[in-house]
């Protein structure tokens, strides 16, 4: 009984792991352009700004104002922040319903392959929480740093590359480490829309009457928390050779 | 001969004007100390010489090259290598906080100059002598003191051998008890010929080491002379403020 269970709950937890793995492997480059999406500094009507002659009028909304706020005014940053604020304001476990059903209802055009639609709705949510961590990590760099390697002649890509990128790495990897093993966890929401993983695998014992094998499923995720915990000390150590 | 020329620079922040219409023509050799109240404009005028802000109206000459006219940026890569002859030291170091002293020093000429790496190392090396840090190659900046931190960014500009190096307070972030290391290395470089513009709040080292001193002033230049004429000027406000420093 006990090998039985095993086997079965380990191919469950392969579901997760195929989950985990991928949603890492593309979400972690796709939060990186939607971290330069909302730090776009686009803004295409900045020319209104010209056209802004003071006025002395105490209106308090005049037409200078109007103007400012248009000339301000950043696309590309504003569309990626209200996407990023909708995809961290509501639960992972709707997004999955909204993926796996929406394209069926609106487009005839049924998600057939569950797997695929658990995978996107990780890799859109868990991008979006990348991106924010991301951007905390860029803005956390001082200034001067930029300067400096502005002064020494180096150009934009070789500041972010050779100055700014290993010391965001060391700031955002305590914040990714948790993220992650967040994701470990969050792999099984994917049942809901009936993704053969592991605690869907329990289930079909449970309904038997067989109750122990769900609680054996925590076993599978304490060991792979564990594993990534003592993998981020070890980057972490490795990245601890200076301070700041 | 000019190595640069900043001609009626002119810098406003919102509403705020900043400069007003500052005038200085640096020749080779020159040791320049700007001095003057808090908020006056100094390091906006540095800053500005050095593309760090953005002008809205004059000229910047850089070694005949006109990289500003009339408020308006050259693009070209002429004015862009321009700017490579001057070298700049700030306030709170700068230094990179990943990279060993060493790395720090070689990174712009090995990856801007394209210089070799043995070769950027062992200049490396004799830049650090110079600065007398020879034993913290391989230190990080975390490691060292503010004064030798200092003095490492110092040596990380002059790998770059600029024509002028631009100093914006660079003691003003450290202990009284380290600011003379600094001060010792600038006024080396002084007597060797260096071209240098130094904003400062030490008025002994503007007294010392500065061939000419200028008092800003409400973002324009009120004065410009030798320090003996700075320092028995009587102009009021410069006298003003130099009473403030009543060490002397
Ligand atoms: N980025 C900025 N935005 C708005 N105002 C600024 C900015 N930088 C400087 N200022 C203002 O410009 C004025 C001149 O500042 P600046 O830093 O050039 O003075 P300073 O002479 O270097 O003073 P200090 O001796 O305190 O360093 C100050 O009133 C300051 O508040
Ligand atoms: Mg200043």
């Amino acid at each position: 009984m006990f090998n039985t269970v095993t086997t079965e709950l380990l191919s469950g937890f392969w579901q997760n792991c195929q989950i985990f793995f991928l949603t890492l492997l593309f979400a972690i480059p796709l939060g990186l352009i939607i971290t330069f999406g909302s730090m776009s500094k686009w803004a295409p009507f900045s020319f209104l700004r010209r056209f802004c002659i003071r006025q002395k009028g105490k209106k308090k909304i005049d037409l200078h104002t109007i103007l400012l706020t248009i000339a301000d005014f950043r696309p590309i940053s504003f569309i990626t922040r209200i996407f990023v604020w909708i995809i961290r304001g509501t639960p992972l476990l709707l997004q999955l319903l909204v993926v796996f059903y929406v394209p069926g209802l609106i487009f005839d055009y049924p998600m057939t392959n569950r797997l695929l639609a658990a995978l996107i709705a990780f890799v859109i949510n868990y991008a979006a929480y990348f991106s924010e961590i991301y951007r905390g990590g860029i803005e956390s760099i001082p200034k001067g740093q930029y300067e400096a390697g502005q002064v020494l002649g180096l150009t934009k890509t070789q500041v972010f590359f050779k100055v700014v990128l290993m010391q965001v790495i060391k700031r955002i990897v305590p914040p990714m480490g948790n993220e992650i093993i967040t994701l470990v966890k969050d792999t099984s929401l994917a049942r809901i829309i009936a993704v053969a993983e592991i605690l869907k695998a329990a289930e079909r014992f449970s309904a038997r009457g067989v109750i122990w094998p769900l609680f054996y499923t925590g076993a599978f995720f304490l060991l792979f928390c564990g594993l990534l915990t003592v993998l981020f000390g070890y980057i972490e150590k490795k990245l601890d050779y200076y301070k700041g | 001969m000019n190595v640069l020329k900043a001609s009626g620079i002119k810098k406003s922040y919102g509403k705020l004007e900043v400069l007003k219409g500052v005038d200085l023509v640096v020749s080779k050799g020159d040791v320049i100390a700007i001095i003057g109240p808090s908020g006056s404009g100094k390091s906006t005028f540095l800053r500005s010489l050095i593309n760090l802000e953005k002008i809205n109206g004059g000229e910047i000459i850089i070694d005949g090259q006109t990289v500003v006219k009339n408020g308006i940026y050259d693009k070209t890569e002429d004015s862009k290598n321009a700017y490579k002859k001057l070298g700049m030291v700030f306030q709170n170091f700068n230094l990179f906080p990943h990279k060993s002293v060493l790395e720090n020093i070689t990174m712009a000429p090995v990856s801007v100059k394209k210089i070799p790496h043995t070769e950027a190392e062992e200049q490396a090396r004799m830049l650090l002598a110079q600065v007398g840090l020879t034993e913290k190659e391989k230190a990080y900046p975390c490691e060292l003191s503010g004064g030798q931190q200092q003095r490492v960014a110092i040596a990380r500009a002059l790998a770059l051998k600029p024509d002028i190096l631009l100093f914006d307070e660079p003691t003003s972030a450290l202990d009284p008890e380290l600011t003379g290391e600094v001060l010792r290395v600038i006024k080396n470089l002084a007597e060797e010929g260096m071209t240098m513009i130094v904003v400062t709040h030490e008025m002994s080292f503007a007294k010392d080491v500065a061939k000419r001193i200028i008092f800003m002033d409400g973002g324009v230049i009120v004065a410009d002379g030798t320090p003996e004429d700075i320092f028995h000027s009587d102009n009021e406000r410069l006298a003003t403020f130099l009473k403030n420093y009543n060490e002397y």
